[in-house]
C-alpha cells in the first residue's frame, strides 16, 4: 500500500460529535462505524428507516445515509432528519452506478455523497467537514440566542427586589461549572433560569438538554439519562445515547429532580462522583463533560429528611441554590410581564392589541396566580383572542378570573365595611349567588363605605372610574341612591 | 446473456488486497476476523433469500437481493463475489432465468470458497499488509469459466 502517502496525510480527529450511520448492510455499517469511532466520533447506528423513525431524541451533528435501505429509501430518512434538525448535514451513500441518484440527493439538500464501497479517508474528511459545518451553524444559532439572552432575562427579571437578587445570583455562577439547583413553584421560570445559565456561560456553544424526571416512568429514567446498549433489555433494538452523552460540552437540566427514583438517584450519584457514564447493558465508562443544573418545585431538604431523596446526592446537586419567587410575591412585575407576553404574541400572531386597561391590570394584580408566570402567559393569550379592539378590558379576561376578582373585591369590601364574615359566594342555604348579584352587592358595599364617592369606590373595587359609571348605568344604580 | 460481467469476474482476485489494507490501516487483525464473520453470516442469509426468490421466479426480489450481496462484498473487498452478484442482478433484471440459475450457482460456489477462506483465521490474520503473492485466487472457478 501507499504507506508514504498515508504517513504524510493526517486526518483531523472528531471531538466526540455524534454521527448517525443509517445502513442496512451490517458489514458496511460496522466498517463505517469503526472508522468513525477510531477518528473520535460517537456513532449512533440505525439498521433501517424504521429505526430512525423510532428514535426521535437523537441529535446527531451529521448523518451518513445509505440511499437504498431495505424498508424505505434514504431520501425519506433524509427528509425526516432534516425535519428534526434543518441544519444537519446529510451525506448520502450510494452505489457507484447510481451517481444520478446521488445528484438528485444533492439537489434535495444533501451536504455531500459517497460511493460504495466507502473509502475510509474520503469518509473521514467528508464527515469532519460536515460536523465542522454543523458546529458553525450551531455557534451562529447560539450567538443569536445569546443576543436574545437579554430578552430572556427580561422575562425572568422584573424590577422587584426578589428578581433583582435572583439575577445577581445567576450572574455570580455564570462562568463556573458549580452545581446549581433552582427552586420554585411550577410556572415560575426554572427552565428559563437554567437556559440563562447555559447561554450566559462558557458552554453556550454546546447543546442544552432538558429532561423532566417527573414525566418519565422510574423504569425508563436510567435509560433516558445514561443511554443503553442494543439488546440491554426487551425493546432495546439499537444503541441509544442518554442525556449525559447528548449534552456533551453543554448543559444538562434535570428538571423535577425530586421525582427521581431511588435506583436512578444511586446511579446519578455514581456518575457525578466518577464523572463517567455507563450505558445500561454496557461495560464501557464514557467520560462526561456537562454542566449540571437541576430544578424542583419540592423542598428537597424536606425530601431528604423524609428519606425520599439521598442526602449524598443532595449535597452534590445543591451546591448553589437559587430560589424563584412566586408571581404573587412579586406582583409589581406583572405589568412588565404582560407587556412582554403581548409583544411575544404579536410577533407570532400579528394581533392588534396594544395595551391592557388599568381595570383589567388591577384584576390581574389581585389574582393569586397559582400557576405563576406560565398561567399569566396563558391568560394574556386567551385575552388577546377574546379582545376585539386594541385594549384588553375586564370583559376580555377569562370568566373565572373576573369572578375571582369580584369575589375578592367583595370580600375586601365586606371586611373593610363592617367586619362582616367573608362571603364565599354562597347563600345561607348553600346555594350559589349569581355573578350579577355578587357584582351588585360589591358595588353597593363599595359605594356605601365610601359615602357614594365613585372614584373611591372604583379604587376599592379595583376597576376604573369610567368602568364603574358604565356598570352603574347597566345595573340601573345611582351612586347616592339604592345603597341599602 | 451478458458475458462481460462473468468473464470479468473470473479474471478478478477473490479478495482485494487494497481494501484489506485499508480496513486494517488503523484496526486490529481481530477486527478483520470479526468483520469477516459478520459478512459470512449476513451473506448466508441473503443468499438463502435469493434462492427462494429464484425458485419463485421473482425478478425484483432476486435483483434486489443480488444488489445487496454486491454491496456487502464491495465493503469487504470480496471482488469476485461482487462481480458475480452484479451479473446475477443483470440477469434477473432481464428475467433471463436460465442465466439467473447459472449465475446463482456460480455465486453460491464462490461464496462457499470465500467462506472457507475467511473462516481460516490464519489467512485473515496474515493480511495486515497483504503482499501481492497472497492475492487469493479461486482457481477452481477460474477453470470452470
Amino acid at each position: 500500500m501507499n504507506a508514504e502517502a498515508n504517513a504524510s496525510f493526517t486526518l483531523p480527529s472528531g471531538q466526540g460529535e455524534i454521527v448517525a450511520v443509517v445502513e442496512d448492510d451490517p458489514t458496511a455499517r460496522r466498517l463505517v462505524t469503526t472508522w468513525l469511532e477510531g477518528a473520535g466520533f460517537t456513532v449512533v447506528e440505525y439498521e433501517s428507516a424504521q429505526a430512525v423513525r423510532d428514535d426521535a431524541d437523537g441529535k446527531p451533528a451529521a448523518a451518513c445515509i445509505d440511499i437504498g435501505l431495505g424498508d424505505g429509501d434514504g431520501f425519506e430518512v433524509m427528509r425526516l432528519m432534516r425535519e428534526r434538525d434543518p441544519d444537519i448535514p446529510i451525506i448520502m451513500v450510494t452505489a457507484q452506478r447510481q451517481v444520478d441518484t446521488a445528484v438528485a440527493a444533492m439537489r434535495a439538500g444533501a451536504y455531500d455523497y459517497l460511493t460504495k464501497p466507502v473509502d475510509r479517508d474520503r469518509l473521514l474528511l467528508c464527515v469532519r467537514r460536515a460536523t465542522e459545518r454543523h458546529r458553525l451553524m450551531e455557534s451562529v444559532k447560539n450567538l443569536q440566542t445569546a443576543l436574545r439572552t437579554g430578552a430572556v432575562l427580561d422575562t425572568i427579571v422584573g424590577g422587584s427586589p426578589a428578581m433583582r437578587e435572583m439575577a445577581r445570583q445567576v450572574e455570580r455562577v455564570l462562568e463556573s461549572d458549580v452545581a446549581v439547583c433552582v427552586f420554585g413553584e411550577s410556572g415560575t421560570g426554572k427552565e428559563l433560569v437554567a437556559r440563562a445559565l447555559h447561554q450566559g456561560g462558557p458552554r453556550r456553544s454546546g447543546p442544552f438538554v432538558a429532561i423532566n424526571c417527573a414525566a418519565i416512568p422510574a423504569s425508563l429514567q436510567e435509560s433516558e439519562l445514561f443511554g443503553h446498549e442494543r439488546g440491554a433489555f426487551t425493546g432495546a433494538v439499537q444503541t441509544r445515547l442518554g442525556c449525559f452523552e447528548r449534552a456533551r460540552g453543554g448543559t444538562l437540566l434535570l428538571d423535577e429532580v425530586g421525582e427521581m427514583s431511588p435506583t436512578t438517584q444511586a446511579v446519578l450519584l455514581r456518575t457525578l462522583q466518577e464523572r463517567t457514564v455507563r450505558r445500561v447493558g454496557g461495560n464501557q465508562e464514557i467520560p462526561i463533560d456537562v454542566r449540571i443544573v437541576c430544578a424542583t418545585h419540592r423542598d428537597l431538604r424536606g425530601e431528604v429528611d423524609a428519606g425520599r431523596f439521598r442526602e449524598d446526592l443532595y449535597f452534590r446537586l445543591v451546591v448553589y441554590p437559587i430560589h424563584l419567587a412566586p408571581l404573587r410575591e412579586r406582583i409589581e412585575d406583572l405589568p412588565l410581564l404582560v407587556a412582554h407576553f403581548l409583544e411575544k404574541l404579536r410577533s407570532r400572531t400579528n394581533h392588534g392589541v396594544r395595551r391592557v386597561s388599568a381595570e383589567a391590570l388591577a384584576v390581574l394584580s389581585r389574582y393569586r396566580w397559582p400557576g405563576n408566570v406560565r398561567e399569566l402567559e396563558n391568560v394574556v393569550h386567551r385575552s388577546v383572542l377574546a379582545c376585539g379592539g386594541d385594549e384588553i378590558g375586564i370583559q376580555d379576561l377569562p370568566p373565572d378570573m373576573r369572578e375571582s376578582a369580584l369575589r375578592e373585591a367583595l370580600a375586601d369590601v365586606r371586611g373593610s365595611a363592617a367586619g362582616d364574615p367573608v362571603d364565599d359566594g354562597l347563600g345561607a342555604s348553600g346555594t350559589v349567588i349569581p355573578l350579577r348579584e355578587l357584582e351588585l352587592r360589591a358595588i353597593r358595599k363599595a359605594l356605601r363605605v365610601t359615602g357614594g364617592s365613585v372614584a373611591k369606590a372604583a379604587k376599592l373595587l379595583g376597576i376604573g372610574r369610567a368602568t364603574l359609571y358604565r356598570r352603574l348605568s347597566e345595573l340601573e344604580l345611582s351612586p347616592t341612591q339604592d345603597l341599602s | 446473456m451478458t458475458e462481460p460481467h462473468k468473464s470479468r469476474a473470473l479474471s478478478l482476485p477473490t479478495l482485494s488486497p487494497v481494501r484489506l489494507d485499508e480496513i486494517l490501516r488503523d484496526a486490529t487483525p481481530e477486527f478483520l476476523v470479526e468483520l469477516a464473520a459478520l459478512f459470512v453470516r449476513d451473506v448466508e442469509r441473503r443468499l438463502k433469500n435469493i434462492e427462494t426468490s429464484v425458485r419463485e421466479r421473482d425478478p425484483r426480489q432476486t435483483a434486489l437481493g443480488a444488489h445487496t450481496v454486491q454491496g456487502a462484498a464491495a465493503s469487504l473487498g470480496v471482488l469476485r463475489m461482487r462481480s458475480l452478484a452484479e451479473a446475477l442482478e443483470a440477469d434477473a433484471a432481464r428475467q433471463d432465468w436460465p442465466a439467473v440459475d447459472q449465475s446463482l450457482d456460480r455465486l453460491l460456489a464462490e461464496f462457499g470458497y470465500v467462506r472457507r477462506l475467511l473462516q481460516t483465521s490464519d489467512i485473515v490474520l496474515a493480511a495486515p499488509r497483504v503482499p501481492s503473492d497472497m492475492v487469493l485466487m479461486n482457481d477452481e472457478l477460474k477453470a470452470e469459466g
